[in-house]
């Protein structure tokens, strides 16, 4: 059985304490990808953890443009995949040179991205429990998100 | 840099002589080369769009444009030049955006006028895009008359400029968050309206009532500054609300409406602008200054001071590379170059 | 004839001047994300020690990758430019190529750091003792799991093969874990030297090889092969 790591947040700023924690614990460079409905926390989870970065700008969903960067300490490559049809969009949108950059990237509907993810990530799954109230699962892939989970279990 | 140092100090012209500057630009989703003589006069400007290919995901990916713009960049330059009739060694001067824009794709047209710069040994020229926006109005009506105020909206800036003459502004307010292109851009997206957003919401807003929803104008007291996101999230709460409670929304009032209250935003700080410094003329700027119900209240507005609105023709106002070389003739007047080791800036500001 | 070669596409900044033969100079600088400033005026300094003018180049050599896109691009299009301006022909050169005919050994593995264990890599042999063609391409350049590098090379375990590049230790560990016979390369040919381009590059236009400018484009790598799917771990509830 794979190890995971589980925890129940009962608001929106309990979701964002755990972006924090998230982006404290991790390595650089470090792809994770986070994936649930519609406003369950995605966005939230990425600025929270970029402000960790050291990054205080404007983070929004990059539905629209489907990927946005931001400069803080760390270098921060913010994707969203949901406007994708084809995994080969993917290659035709650089996906294979934000691999290959010393950066945190993070995914939001990251399901095309599959078939071309190196054995090397971290998947955080959002669940909708009520209004505020959300299930969050980190699994992976890897020796940095076994780290990872082996530190969020030790943590909290 | 110091001139005295430049290796093509010999060859710089005065004001007198005749000037001719290629300038490109790359900033955004279109690659465009023009060959500008003595500022205004456009001898050839080549625009090449990628609006179709990022139109699918509403919005400009960065990786895709990059990629276009160096597939297009040496057939906009040929065209330009064979356009203009010049050949390379005519030039005076090679211009190119500087920023804002986004990095990638800046750096294509950048790379390449250093390039040239170091090839034929002429001053290589770094404008700001925002700038250039402005200075379409020059071309498009060189009988302006100063001094002017200007208002410079599109989905990056929302400024309102006093300029005494060409050679310089004074920003007198800008956005503290959202840009209007942006707002426009983002509730036209929120509507499933599609990209471009300002079009998209004119044209919904056309067969609209626009005082059929009130929505809010951010008021920020004494200052030019605007504000718009204020208004997106009302206009978003409004759309959920009538959503929950089972109403059918009509696109075409609330398009209507939201515009109206961004052209009432802009207009009230241009007018208090207008009250305040004695200017000559009003000019509009960037891809907003298209959208024709701000065009028509500005100037039914502007009639009781005998004030000209003016703004770039259609061609003009999308993205171009003349506008780039009309801001880069006075930066030549004025000895400004850039030395080789410039680099783009994302978010260049005015 | 005067060659210029232009590598930006790794962390190396490259810039060498090769005349019929001669090396005439070069830079290779280690620089983080900085060619953009740092090219052209480095272009100019070269130019201004050696007593040359950008007029006087015959041909120009540049790196297509792999590599970071943006960087690619800088370098690219430079050399269309140049191309353009003075009328002479161009050459791309795949990154990786450079580095392997920069080094020594029958069979070489040249390596880039792909990051998140992962390189790019290609495969040369060596060509004939007596001839002065390129060395022979057996695979080409592609992204793969370090993991999976054995695998790969399977049909080339008992050649004995020269490692160069970035990661080249940790390749080196898990070939020989395979039981293949390895050797490493010198640390100077661990990076696609700008000599080595402007010695390529000369060569291929001199045979007539050159590429069209106005087609001329970065290696947009394709999809990595072999890599797991993960859809069915991770891709339902």
């Amino acid at each position: 059985m794979d190890k995971s790591y589980s925890i129940i947040t009962d608001s929106s700023a309990e979701t964002e304490e755990f972006g924090r924690k998230l982006a404290q614990l991790i390595e650089i460079p470090s792809l994770i990808l986070l994936k649930g409905d519609l406003g369950t926390g995605k966005t939230l989870i990425t600025k929270a953890a970029a402000s960790v970065f050291g990054y205080q700008g404007e983070v929004t969903s990059p539905t629209f443009n489907l990927v946005q960067e931001y400069s803080g300490e760390k270098e921060i490559i913010h994707m969203d995949l949901y406007r994708l049809d084809r995994t080969e969009e993917l290659l035709e949108i650089g996906f294979e040179d934000y691999l290959n950059r010393e950066a945190v990237i993070f995914i939001e509907w990251p399901e095309l991205a599959l078939p071309l993810l190196p054995a090397d990530f971290i998947f955080i799954n959002l669940e909708k429990i009520s209004a505020e109230k959300r299930k969050i699962t980190v699994r992976g892939e890897g020796e940095k998100s076994r780290l990872l989970i082996e530190r969020l279990n030790k943590e909290c | 840099m110091g001139v005295e140092k430049l290796k093509y100090k010999d060859k710089l012209k005065n004001k007198n002589e005749d000037i001719y500057i290629l300038a490109l630009e790359s900033s955004c989703d279109e690659t465009a080369a023009a060959v500008n003589k003595n500022g205004l006069e456009v001898m050839a400007n080549v625009v090449s769009s990628q609006v179709e290919i990022h139109k699918k995901f509403g919005g400009v990916v960065p990786e895709i444009a990059s990629r276009k713009h160096l597939e297009l960049l040496l057939p906009v330059i040929d065209q330009a030049l064979a356009e203009a009739g010049i050949k390379f060694e005519d030039l005076d001067a090679v211009a190119a955006t500087s920023g804002p824009g986004l990095v990638g794709g800046l750096l294509v047209t950048l790379t390449a006028a250093k390039t040239i710069s170091l090839a034929l040994n002429i001053p290589l020229i770094g404008v700001n895009h925002i700038a250039g926006h402005i200075y379409a109005n020059f071309i498009a009506n060189p009988e302006i008359k100063k001094p002017l105020l200007c208002l410079t909206i599109s989905g990056g800036h929302t400024d309102l400029l006093y300029f005494e003459d060409l050679r310089g502004y004074q920003i007198l307010g800008r956005t503290i968050d959202d840009a209007a292109g942006e707002a426009f851009d983002k509730i036209s997206r929120f509507l499933g309206l599609g990209y471009p957003g300002g079009p998209a919401i004119e044209k919904a807003a056309q067969t609209g009532n626009e005082e059929a929803i009130d929505f809010p104008r951010a008021d920020l007291g004494k200052s030019y500054n605007f504000s718009f996101s204020g208004l997106k999230t009302s206009v978003m709460n409004y759309v959920n609300n009538e959503k929950q409670r089972g109403n059918e929304i009509n696109t075409s009032d609330l398009a209507a409406s939201f515009q109206k209250a961004v052209v009432d935003s802009l207009a009230s700080n241009l007018l208090q602008a207008v009250e305040e410094y004695k200017v000559e003329s009003v000019v509009l700027s960037g891809g907003v200054a298209a959208n024709q119900r701000l065009r028509s209240y500005l100037e039914e507005k502007l009639e009781k001071y005998n004030l000209k609105l003016y703004y770039p023709p259609l061609e003009l106002c999308t993205d171009n590379a003349a506008m780039i070389g009309a801001v880069a003739y006075y930066q030549y007047l004025e000895r400004d170059f850039a030395p080789l080791s410039i680099s783009a800036d994302p978010s260049l500001k005015l | 004839m005067l060659t210029l070669a232009i590598d930006s596409s790794t962390d190396n900044l490259g810039l060498a001047l090769m005349e019929s033969g001669q090396l005439r100079g070069e830079f290779n600088l280690s620089l983080k994300r900085q060619h953009s400033e740092k090219l052209l005026p480095l272009m100019e300094e070269i130019f201004e020690l050696l007593e040359i003018e950008a007029k006087d180049l015959d041909g120009a050599a540049v790196a297509t990758g792999p590599g970071s896109f943006t960087g690619l691009r800088i370098g690219i299009t430079t050399a269309k430019m140049l191309g353009r301006i003075f009328a002479i022909p161009v050459k791309g050169i795949p990154t990786l190529e450079i580095m392997a005919a920069g080094a020594a050994g029958a069979y070489r593995l040249a390596l880039l750091d792909a990051r998140r264990e992962r390189v790019y890599y290609a495969f040369y042999q060596q060509p004939e003792a007596d001839s002065d063609d390129f060395i022979k391409e057996i695979y080409p350049p592609a992204a793969v799991r370090i993991a999976e590098l054995p695998e790969v090379l399977n049909d080339y375990s008992q050649k004995q093969i020269t490692i160069i590049g970035e990661k080249k230790l940790e390749v080196g560990k898990v070939l020989k874990a395979s039981n293949f016979s390895i050797k490493y390369g010198e640390p100077e040919s661990d990076l696609p030297r700008a000599a080595v381009l402007a010695r390529l590059g000369e060569n291929y236009l001199k045979r007539g090889q050159k590429d069209d400018i106005y087609q001329l484009k970065p290696a947009y790598l394709k999809k990595p092969q072999a890599e797991i799917n993960w859809q069915q771990k991770y891709g339902s509830n």
